[in-house]
């Protein structure tokens, strides 16, 4: 994978790092470390408020502070009974594993009764949905049905960190001879010491009035000393908007007013106001994503946000009552997030702008179908559709402009292509049992080719430039396609899980490209 | 390295000291690379330290310690420009020590230089994907995983880098090339 400008690029890198640590940086972490506890598995670091809880492997988190309240509750269970009393079902209690791709904690608080109510945690997730979260704890909230030794858990609102959510599920079966839950994802649960006592008591409902957060509010921007405004409804899920009077992100540069407007409606749950703004705010016409948690102070009557800024009540009077406009309606069935839109029920998807940089300007745009078999989701800021914007997709397929071809490993030298035809003799070149022939195809009417591979192992890389290029081990199809004169790539990527269906999906969904010159 | 992680995990300073001091350097030789500032870069390296040492006893393979740490560093590098941003709206400077001073004719830039300015101009998740896949060879999947993408995103990101420096060194030469025509 290696032409003579990343051999460059290596070398310049390797030639210049400075991997000598700043003057007693060291014992700074030292100190620093000296003074901090470790956080156990199971203690609570947030303030304690309402949950959530979900399933697998890459999907949950929120709440420490749940498990705040559930081992607070727990405890006063204890308390007021005098003593642990006996399960209702073997699956009540608490359980915790370890996730197997990052290593984090999650946990599973399972309610009495053949129906309990179930949260769900991850305390570190890496998954794409808690990407642009602080916190980075998933949680949901879900229900579950007991039959025999199976416990199926839905989660009617997902789960997801703070904002933004995802859909899950969970399977677990119990092992009586080893008290364990092995779940969907071969995951072993063990069960918290103390867990079997009292039934796990779901948190309670919020602890104050959403009226608290009802009002009008202030905060001065550290960033620029400007006035930030934020005016909150009625309700546990009141509209809100958010002003900035005097803006000076990139994205308010243009604009002549710079007063930065955001629309939203908020969840309050306990003492925290969660707030989505589904069209993002912005300055006139350009839009950003934005969203934001607020958590209330009862002994300030102050409000604190996730930057830490301290935002204070407006005393009633001292301006007209705010006139709120109509809550903004979010879309039915539509699970789009900052970073991804939602193709689960299908729709149109076209390459964002420059995301295929190179010779000449290419567009593409893919139609799945109203009822696909894979949830295709698709990245806003680059062309990319997987079956997951989370984490490590099992299948996703990407295109660029392509110029150069790789030279490493059984691919030929000579870096840059001059067309199509040199470009499907590079390709050609490499044989083994791993990487198919070329199949022939035409896409919108362009000439193009196809190769599947199969657990690469012939190469250490097989395909076009150093983004479209199947590694050592992986397995997927490599496109090229000649854009009247201009090629572009394609890999499809995937992790071999796939049903022929799921994958004839694929296929045709690449095979019915829309591309635009 | 596993003996030590077990024991850091456990609660062990001295053990998690041992553990950051073999690993400092590399760590924030990249944060330097991704950040482009080296008061920045401390504080990520510092960041990570602290959050790996409170994190600790939830991981619960101590082979994995090496790729988490890189995790947490990346995240460390985002958090810490998204702080950045929201202080001031700064462009980080670009290397001015290595500008070279020199009348335009003679900016001939060697191929360094040339990767120097041009990195410089990359947004820093691009840059994070090139120091993850050129500096430290990571695979795609293991570099995917230490931003926290997916494994398509991250060859995007990737392709784009490249694709990015390609092209403003190939932009340079063609003026340098101009320039010296003119003399």
């Amino acid at each position: 994978m290696t032409d003579r400008f990343d051999a460059q690029l290596r070398q310049h890198l390797l030639g210049t790092a400075d991997e000598r640590p700043a003057e007693d940086q060291l014992t700074s972490i030292v100190q620093h470390v000296a003074v901090t506890t470790q956080r156990r598995p199971l203690v609570a670091r947030l303030p304690g408020f309402p949950v959530r809880v979900g399933p697998f492997p890459a999907a949950v988190r929120f709440g420490l502070i749940a498990v705040a309240l559930v081992l607070a509750a727990l405890a006063g269970a204890i308390l007021a009974s005098g003593g642990p009393t006996r399960a209702s079902t073997p699956f009540e209690g608490t359980w915790t594993t370890i996730d197997q791709p990052d290593g984090s904690t999650l946990n599973l608080y399972i309610g009495a009764g053949p129906t309990p109510t179930v949260v769900f945690e991850d305390l570190h997730a890496t998954g794409a949905v808690c990407l642009n979260d602080e916190v980075k704890v998933f949680t949901a909230e879900g229900v579950g049905e007991i039959a025999g030794e199976h416990l199926e858990v839905t989660f009617p609102n997902g789960g997801g960190c703070g904002l933004e959510t995802v859909s899950i599920a969970g399977v677990y079966v119990y092992d009586p001879d080893a008290d364990t839950l092995r779940d969907q994802d071969g995951l072993s649960w063990t069960r918290v010491s103390g867990g079997d006592g009292p039934p796990p008591t779901l948190p309670p409902g919020p602890s104050r009035s959403p009226a608290v957060f009802e009002g009008r509010w202030t905060a001065t921007d550290p960033a620029d000393e400007s006035t930030l405004t934020l005016v909150v409804g009625e309700g546990t899920a009141p509209v809100v908007q958010f002003q900035d009077n005097l803006a000076t992100g990139a994205g308010c540069a243009a604009d002549e007013v710079k007063i930065f407007r955001a629309d939203g409606v908020g969840e309050i749950k306990a003492n925290r106001l969660v707030v989505t703004y589904p069209d993002g705010g912005g300055c006139g016409l350009i839009l950003v994503p934005i969203g934001g948690v607020y958590d209330y102070d009862a002994a300030t009557d102050t409000l604190v946000d996730a930057d830490g800024v301290t935002w204070t009540r407006v005393p009633a009077g001292g301006d007209p009552t705010p006139t709120l406009r109509p809550a903004p309606s979010p879309r039915p069935g539509q699970t789009s997030t900052a970073a991804c839109k939602d193709f689960a029920q299908g729709g149109s998807y076209t390459a964002p702008d420059r995301s295929l940089s190179g010779p000449g300007p290419v567009s593409l745009t893919a139609t799945v179908p109203s009822r696909p078999v894979v949830p295709w989701q698709g990245l806003r800021d680059t062309f990319n559709l997987s079956s997951s914007c989370e984490g490590l997709a099992a299948m996703s397929f990407f295109a660029m402009t392509a110029t150069a071809v790789n030279d490493g490993g059984c691919m030929p030298s000579s870096a840059e292509i001059t067309d199509f035809a040199d470009a499907i003799a590079r390709l050609d070149t490499p044989k083994g049992n791993d990487i198919s022939d070329r199949i022939d195809l035409t896409i919108d009417g362009h000439p193009a080719a196809r190769y599947d591979i199969s657990n690469l192992s012939t190469c250490a890389g097989f395909g076009l430039w150093s983004g479209t290029i199947l590694g050592a081990g992986e397995t997927g199809s490599l496109y090229v396609i000649d854009v009247d004169g201009v090629l572009v790539a394609i890999e499809l990527t995937r992790d071999g899980s796939q049903t022929a269906a799921e994958l004839e999906e694929a296929y045709a969904i690449i095979a019915a490209l829309q591309i635009d010159r | 390295m596993h003996e030590l992680v077990v024991r850091a995990r456990g609660g062990d300073r001295d053990a998690f000291t041992e553990l950051v001091a073999r690993s400092i350097g590399r760590l924030t030789a990249v944060a330097r690379m991704i950040l482009r500032d080296e008061y920045a870069a401390q504080d990520a390296v510092q960041d990570a330290c602290i959050e790996a040492w409170r994190s600790l006893p939830g991981l619960r393979d101590p082979e994995k310690f090496e790729a988490w740490m890189r995790r947490l560093l990346v995240r460390a590098c985002f958090q810490n420009i998204r702080r950045t941003k929201r202080v001031q709206a700064v462009e980080i400077e670009m290397t001015p020590d290595h500008e070279p001073a020199i009348p335009a004719l003679e900016r001939h830039l060697d191929i360094h230089d040339q990767l120097e300015r041009s990195l410089a101009r990359l947004s820093a998740d691009l840059r994070a994907a090139v120091v993850l896949v050129y500096y430290l060879d990571l695979p795609y999947v293991d570099a995917a995983q230490a931003m926290g993408v997916p494994l398509g995103t991250m060859k995007s990101r990737l392709n784009r880098a490249t694709q990015a420096l390609r092209a403003e060194i190939e932009a340079d030469d063609r003026v340098a090339s101009r320039l010296g025509g003119v003399a």
